[in-house]
């Protein structure tokens, strides 16, 4: 009697004879990710977009993007009975009357702004290791791109309620428009229907904050994502890696788990945010008034760094050929232009500086990198003086410092400041280099210090390798710094001598 | 040893009595009252001072004279290991940013600062005292 095949096996075996999906599956499941901490800030901006997603959903459903006049009537005593937009009055509707509305609206708030950090440190790392060099390089365009779509997203997304500080930031956004030559005022009267304010800016930017900014990230997060697959994730230098291998964990049980637990912890972290942390108090601010613009007024983290440049900007107008050429063009076009392009332009010059032809999948330390690591730390500094300098009506006011003598503060800091961690940066790599090649050449302090019969005091130092072996080779990854390292609770030298620290990850396959 | 007891004994005695006078000097004249946090500052410093003093008597009492301490002894005599001196390590500084952070909380009176400041600590406490722990070793 032939043995009917258990039932599982007999499912499986209908839906592969339907799909064909057992070969795609399998090369999926099998996929091998190497594992770093660092590898997951991406994965960070990503489940933060799933949040936006979802809290963003439901704060939609109850979201009028109107600019029609009503006059409020819920349930924040202050406000009733003012004339206000139907956006403002709908957004008081979520926060005050829809149960849990206050919840997701915070929840929205916070992922959005965990969304840009997660992108600005995940880019960062991209950076600093050179993981965008070839074949990369389309990955780190498309990266770029992104942060600026989340730029937008962000900014279209907090001016949707029409308070009166998102009014402001509008009220500034116009002015940048406008200062263009040119094409200005026309952009700045297509873009808002007439004159600032007018009365379709706000359903003008639901539009894109709901659809067509979301639908462009969603496209480019896969092509980003199946590039990384196509491409395959860059590794450290480690005993096994190699630049023409992948060595770590399979997507299925390991990587899809590890991942799995990132995703609910940063649902867990945003909740936890949105419940217990109050951001963007709307309510407080009042509906928005053209004529009105209060002071104190901080945009979000990301976009603090061009108010700051708006800030620090010297009142330079240039009069040529019967045009006037706005101060507010440079800080509010110009940087944010030179800045892209530099960032989009960096992998090929740095190629074409290095003479670098082939593939490049192993990673590079900062340390080793010490140009670019100091033009990293250069643009830090110069974000965080200009940063610190859209808050500097708060400084001014807390410290009981001159206002005036905080936007001079800024521009010499803009101007010095980054150099300054330029050179400090490179130094700090070239002096990590030469700790390594120390270390590796006499080996690890102990911390054991000795008096010779001579009178002199002396460190002993346990060597890393075999006296003829010294001094070892830089492999492009840490060297032992401490004798935990080494294993000091085993027996000593000589056996210890040999227990260099060996890799903890196993090697569990080499992908396709 | 006797003369690193008798050099803080000097320091403890200096701050002690600088701490009596800053305090009749800053009490005298028109001041309601002495200036207690400079009084405090001094005051407890010379504490400190008379600690080591103490600690650095009860020890040498209880060894014999070193090298160092003998006027015909020869450089040769001190040859040896010193003991362990830390060779690097930031907890430190760890230990000083959660302390400041936990003063702050005081300053400004936000005591989930000073918890928070405090379960820091006592964590940079751990770090400093298990940086170069490197376990017991195996017997042969």
């Amino acid at each position: 009697m032939r043995r009917r095949r258990p039932r599982v096996i007999r499912v499986a075996g209908g839906l592969d004879e339907r799909f064909q999906a057992a070969t795609p599956l399998r090369r999926a499941v099998n996929k091998v990710f190497p594992d770093h901490w660092s590898f997951m800030l991406g994965e960070l901006a990503l489940y933060s977009f799933v949040v936006l997603v979802l809290t963003g959903t439901f704060v939609a459903l109850f979201f009028d993007p109107s600019m029609r006049e009503v006059s409020y009537d819920g349930s924040y005593t202050p406000l009733r009975g003012m004339p206000m937009s139907a956006a403002y009055d709908s957004t008081l509707n979520i926060t005050f009357d829809v149960r849990g509305g206050l919840l997701v609206r915070q929840m929205h708030h916070w992922a959005a702004d965990l969304f840009v950090a997660a992108i600005v440190v995940h880019m960062a790392r991209i950076f600093l290791t050179g993981a965008f060099r070839k074949p990369r390089e389309a990955n780190w365009v498309i990266g770029i791109v992104m942060f600026w779509l989340a730029f937008i997203e962000g900014f279209a997304g907090y001016s949707l309620p029409d308070d009166g500080l998102s009014g402001t930031g509008l009220r500034i956004a116009a002015s940048i428009v406008e200062s263009m030559p040119v094409i200005g005022t026309w952009a700045s009267s297509a873009l808002f229907g007439g004159e600032f304010p007018g009365e379709v800016i706000i359903g003008r930017l639901y539009i894109v904050h709901v659809l067509l900014v979301p639908g462009a990230l969603v496209a480019l997060i896969s092509v980003h994502l199946a590039l990384i697959v196509k491409q395959k994730h860059t590794q450290w230098h480690r005993p096994e890696h190699a630049n023409e291998n992948v060595v770590g964990e399979r997507m299925v049980p390991g990587f899809a788990g590890r991942s799995t637990g990132l995703a609910l912890i940063v649902f867990a972290v945003v909740a936890a945010l949105g419940g217990l942390v109050q951001i963007n108090p709307l309510w407080l601010f009042g509906p928005y008034e053209a004529a009105v613009v209060s002071s104190a007024s901080q945009p979000d983290w990301y976009v603090m760094f061009l108010d700051g440049a708006l800030r620090l900007m010297p009142p330079w107008e240039v009069r040529a050929f019967g045009y006037t050429l706005s101060p507010v063009f440079w800080p509010g076009v110009v940087l944010p232009g030179v800045l892209t392009m530099l960032a989009v332009a960096y992998p090929f010059g740095s190629a074409w500086r290095h003479r670098e032809q082939g593939a490049q999948n192993l990673l590079q330390r900062p340390r080793d990198a010490p140009t670019r690591t100091a033009a990293a730390a250069m643009a830090v500094t110069f974000y965080l003086v200009l940063a610190v300098s859209a808050a500097n009506d708060l400084i001014a006011d807390k410290f009981h410092i001159s206002l005036n003598a905080l936007v001079w503060a800024g521009r010499i800091a803009a101007v010095l400041l980054p150099p300054l961690a330029f050179y400090v940066a490179r130094r700090l790599c070239l002096g990590f280099q030469q700790r390594d090649r120390v270390r590796l050449a006499h080996g690890v302090e102990t911390g054991l210090v000795i008096r010779t019969p001579e009178g002199e005091y002396r460190e002993i130092e346990q060597p890393l390798a075999p006296a003829d072996r010294l001094p070892l080779p830089y492999a492009g990854w840490a060297v032992p710094k401490r004798m935990q390292r080494l294993g000091v609770a085993q027996p000593a030298a000589p056996e210890a001598q040999k227990a260099l620290p060996a890799p903890k990850q196993e090697l569990e396959s080499v992908d396709d | 040893m006797r003369t690193e007891a008798k050099v803080f004994g000097v320091i403890a005695l200096f701050l002690l009595s600088a701490a009596g006078v800053y305090w009749w000097w800053t009490g005298v004249g028109a001041a309601a009252h002495p200036e207690y946090s400079g009084t405090l500052t001094l005051g407890l410093s010379g504490v400190m001072s008379l600690l080591c003093a103490g600690y650095f008597w009860l020890v040498a009492r209880r060894m014999p004279l070193r090298p160092e301490d003998r006027a015909n002894a020869e450089i040769a005599e001190g040859a040896g290991a010193v003991g362990f001196f830390a060779p690097s390590g930031f907890w430190p500084f760890g230990i000083a940013v959660s302390v400041a952070a936990g003063a702050v909380g005081v300053a400004v009176g936000q005591w989930w600062l000073l918890g928070a400041a405090t379960i820091a600590t006592l964590l940079a406490i751990a770090g400093l005292t298990y940086e170069f722990y490197a376990g017991v070793p195996e017997s042969r």
